[in-house]
């Protein structure tokens, strides 16, 4: 349970951070070629825009939490467990800005649904397991 | 082919990037405390892990590489190829990290993977 906050914790944090950033991006123009004559020109006006920053900090919060998951967590639980910033991201780009969502996009946020529900169930059957064992020592 | 080489370049960082940067956080040790001293006392041993700085310097390699391929390549090609990396880095996690991982786990992650890659592709 404690896990599952934890991660649902990282995915907003992610799925804010990277609307912000985006938000911020689009604001500050699109970037056709980046290259190097144009990064400091492009550097300074991401960094006086609001948005982006905003964005920034929200990652980098993400990454210290994510840091301290991993601390207890397994890798090949918490990453695939972030897949599921598809879905997120997907409903409220149908429900808050009423995007239309193609069928595809549909069928793949419904397979990482699936995905992200089978690797929530592995970790309660490795728990399970390992205290069965430990009752057993 | 140079976007090829790119973008596998990319997917190769990221993945060892997560794989380096949980090596570290173990031997760092669990963080569980919020009381100051000990968070610092962590936050120091953090700062001076190889693993740690390996993966984080991997990681912040690989979004540079995202962002110049980005710009580069079309997005319809870049973007369904970071779904292999949820592979690849459960492949680390069990080889280079011990984790054991039961047959749900990789049914559910090879799940994630082709819906990101389906989605990406939309």
């Amino acid at each position: 349970m404690k896990n599952l906050i934890v991660v649902l914790l990282l995915v907003v944090l992610q799925t804010l951070g990277g609307v912000c950033l985006s938000r911020g991006m689009k604001q500050v123009g699109v970037v056709e070629k980046l290259n190097l004559s144009n990064l400091p020109h492009f550097g300074l006006r991401m960094i006086g825009n609001p948005w982006f920053i905003v964005g920034l900090l929200l990652l980098f919060a993400f990454f210290l939490l994510y840091l301290t998951a991993l601390s207890r967590l397994e890798l090949s639980y918490v990453l695939p467990m972030l897949a599921s910033s598809y879905v997120l991201t997907a409903l409220l780009a149908w429900l808050v800005l009423g995007e239309e969502v193609s069928i595809k996009r549909w069928a793949g946020t419904l397979a990482v649904s699936v995905g992200v529900l089978l690797v929530g169930l592995s970790s309660r059957k490795n728990v399970a397991s390992s205290r069965l064992r430990h009752s057993r020592e | 082919m140079k976007n090829l080489l790119a973008i596998l370049l990319f997917v190769l960082l990221d993945a060892l990037g997560d794989v380096f940067v949980t090596k570290g956080m173990k031997q760092v040790g669990e963080v569980s405390t919020l009381q100051p001293r000990q968070l610092l006392n962590l936050v120091r041993r953090a700062l001076s892990n190889p693993f740690l700085g390996l993966g984080v310097l991997s990681l912040t390699g690989s979004f540079a590489l995202y962002l110049a391929l980005l710009s580069w390549a079309d997005l319809s090609f870049v973007l369904p190829m970071t779904a292999p990396s949820y592979v690849l880095a459960s492949l680390g996690a069990k080889y280079f990290l011990q984790e054991k991982i039961n047959t749900l786990r990789w049914i559910g992650t090879i799940f994630i993977c082709m819906g990101v890659a389906l989605i990406s592709a939309s």
